[in-house]
């Protein structure tokens, strides 16, 4: 199993990747939630505030007013009008107590008709229009205001008519103009830290700061909100302008979302601690079960690997239904060991028991001919001998039987063999049985064999025996081997320029005991090929032959070639 | 058994027919003289380690050498092995283990017993009295020479 398919990592990661999603969708959620609420908050705190604020202005222009109307109908004013020694006397000093009656900074004036000042408290300075409109509020006989700009200057005019007590008719006007920046400074602050709320003229972009009167420039980020004044004043449009500064909202959202972060990062790690643990809890039985399954000796089984706490859940039943398969193969194994035990013991007594009667069949054969061979004519000796010619060769066929029988249970090891350097070695052993005879071993190159030493070497032993013993009547016999590399295959080949066989009856070539020529014609058994074929096929490959009467044999065999490690154990 | 003070060779075999055979290839080369046949590993037993005798085999001591089946009935031909191997009094007789079979198992066990000559019986008589011979000649000559040595 590889490690880093970890059951326990997918499912942490899946856990907390979930978790980071509804986290991060909460999150979402709540960030927007808050920012809803600070601003609904802050927006009700400003308006407040600001409404606080335009009652104040309010109450100082009407406190104005009523107070410029007061004074307007004083006797000692009207009487002014009339008395010019008395002006200077009184009017003035007390038109300049007018400023501290109400605490702005302005001038107030008693004018005539036309806007010329015969007593003031400071220097009046009007509009060229100032005139016409001081027409307006004597000829109306009621108070009227306006705002004016003079030299760049905002200010709010008011002007009550001055009505002379003895004829009942307006004799001129009293006038207050007070810059609107003065108005602004008269008015409280705004009690919120970084909410600015400004005094400005409707419709321009000029604007002052209340407490301060600074000026400031209007832009869209300002609410607006315009004072609702009465008559003589409804006439100005005033408005209180406010703003925010965004850090009000931005701050306390940028602290909870840090928090939320710190919680979210907090739950998805211990979401994803939670369900790893969790899950390695559910695996662990399953890596319990893999160390048994992977561990599990047949030749010696141990069940108690079930006896520890699976629980009752999907996975005990898992191990339940494992360990009962354990159960039913340890027995299969124990039933095929037995059989095994079964077939050597038999292979024992195969070659034990039906040797020592052929031992026997040949001995005394061969005691009959020595102590009894005055008794017996040439024939009698001729028929003991074919006997002892039978019970040799019944001798060599139990030898083979139980050498292919031993072929197909060996341990097998797969090593890199060099088959041709392994057939050299064979041929030198093969030419010292082979007399005198004419006998040349070409070998090819070839790809290095994968395999079992000691079975490609009978491979080897087989093949070059049987290639060495079919050219018997070549004047020179030629034995051909090679090889090449195919994809996750290697072939070879031995070839020789023996008696070849019959191509109908390839079939038959690797088969026990098969043999493609009469009994007399070449010794054997016809084992040889049957081995080769058993150690080939359970390297993994095949074998092929080829061959034609009289004209040499192919025999074939592939062989995996490493890596892929087909080798059948 | 004072008879036992001349035997050289034991010759411990099941089948009648081998053990005829064995004696014959022997007695070709009149090295059959002193020679006591029994027919399982328990008379085997016996005869090495002579019941009742709690000084144990005297007379084995004069053994040259033991030919042993190894399928023998009642004890085996191993069973037999371990015993001569495992007395210090028998140990150095030589024992050769002739038998039919020819099972790597066995050869390897016999080797481990330590066993001085594994020889499979050949089925062919000429083959199985040359090797019986050979081996004879060569423990009896072997086990003379060592023993005057000591």
């Amino acid at each position: 199993m590889r490690r880093d398919g970890s059951l326990v990592t997918r499912i942490g990661a899946v856990a907390g990747g979930l978790t980071l999603a509804l986290v991060a969708v909460l999150g979402i959620g709540f960030y927007m939630e808050q920012r809803r609420d600070i601003t609904r908050d802050l927006t009700f705190a400003v308006n407040s505030d600001a409404a606080v604020t335009v009652k104040e202005t309010v109450t100082n222009l009407k406190s104005l007013a009523t107070t410029l109307h007061g004074l307007a109908s004083n006797t000692l004013v009207a009487n002014a009008l009339a008395d010019t020694l008395g002006r200077e006397a009184y009017l003035e000093p007390f038109l300049k107590g007018f400023e501290g009656m109400t605490g702005l900074t302005g001038v107030v004036a008693l004018t005539d008709f036309a806007g010329k000042p015969i007593a003031s408290s400071g220097t009046l300075v009007l509009g060229e229009d100032a005139a016409g409109w001081i027409r307006q509020v004597v000829d109306s006989g009621e108070a009227r205001a306006r705002f004016s700009r003079l030299n760049g200057v905002w200010r709010i005019e008011l002007a009550d008519p001055v009505v002379y007590a003895n004829t009942g008719t307006v004799e001129g006007v009293l006038l207050i103009a007070i810059p609107a920046p003065e108005i602004a400074r008269a008015v409280e602050a705004s009690r919120i830290d970084g909410v600015m709320h400004g005094l400005a003229v409707a419709g321009s972009e000029d604007a002052w700061i209340f407490g301060s009167g600074e000026p400031v420039r209007l832009t869209a980020a300002f609410t607006h909100r315009a004072i609702d004044l009465p008559p003589p004043l409804s006439s100005i449009g005033l408005e209180v302008v406010s703003k925010a500064d965004p850090q009000l909202i931005d701050r306390p959202l940028r602290e909870l979302s840090w928090v939320f972060a710190i919680a979210a990062l907090i739950v998805v790690v211990g979401v994803t601690l939670a369900a790893a643990a969790l899950s390695l809890r559910l695996v662990m039985p399953l890596r319990r079960l893999e160390k048994a399954a992977s561990s599990f000796d047949f030749t010696a089984p141990d069940m108690t690997f079930a006896a520890a706490g699976f629980g009752n859940d999907e996975i005990g039943r898992l191990a339940a239904a494992f360990a009962s398969m354990v159960d039913r193969l340890s027995t299969a194994y124990g039933d095929l060991a037995a059989a095994n035990k079964e077939l050597e013991s038999f292979s024992y007594s195969v070659s034990h028991d039906l040797r020592t009667p052929l031992r026997a069949i040949d001995g005394f054969s061969q005691i009959l001919i020595d102590e009894y061979r005055g008794k017996l004519d040439d024939e009698g000796q001729r028929l003991l001998n074919v006997v002892r010619d039978n019970a040799v060769r019944m001798g060599l066929l139990i030898d083979d039987i139980l050498r292919y029988s031993r072929t197909g249970r060996q341990e097998l090891q797969a090593v890199p063999v060099d088959l041709g350097k392994l057939a050299q070695e064979v041929f030198e052993d093969l030419r010292q049985t082979a007399g005198d005879r004419r006998i040349r071993l070409d070998v090819n190159p070839m790809p290095p064999a994968l395999g079992d030493r000691g079975m490609l070497r009978q491979v080897l032993v087989n093949l070059l025996a049987n290639a060495v013993k079919f050219t018997r009547p070549r004047s020179e016999a030629v034995i051909e081997l090679g090889g090449q590399a195919d994809a996750d295959h290697n072939t070879y080949y031995v070839r020789d320029n023996g008696v070849g066989f019959d191509m109908r009856y390839v079939d038959k070539i690797f088969g026990v005991f098969e043999r493609l020529h009469a009994n007399d014609a070449f010794d054997g058994t016809g084992i040889g090929l049957a081995i080769v074929k058993r150690i080939i096929l359970r390297h993994g490959g095949t074998v092929w032959a080829e061959g034609k009467v009289d004209a040499g044999a192919t025999i074939g065999f592939s062989l995996p070639s490493g890596g892929s490690g087909h080798v059948n154990q | 058994m004072s008879i036992n003070e001349a035997v050289e060779i034991l010759l411990v075999e099941d089948s009648e027919a081998d053990a005829e055979l064995t004696l014959r290839a022997l007695k070709k080369h009149g090295l059959a003289n002193k020679l006591v046949w029994v027919k399982d590993g328990a008379q085997a037993i016996d005869f090495l380690f002579p019941p009742g005798s709690q000084a144990g085999p005297d007379s084995p001591a004069n053994l040259k050498l033991v030919l042993l089946d190894l399928r023998l009935p009642l004890v085996s031909g191993l069973e037999v092995l371990r015993h001569i191997k495992a007395d210090p009094r028998t140990r150095t007789i030589p024992v050769v283990v002739l038998t039919s079979s020819t099972e790597d198992v066995d050869v390897k066990e016999c080797y481990a017993l330590g066993v001085n000559s594994y020889v499979s019986k050949p089925v062919s008589f000429d083959e199985f009295s040359k090797v019986v011979a050979d081996l004879g000649l060569y423990w009896l000559l072997v086990n003379k020479v060592s023993s005057h040595r000591c």
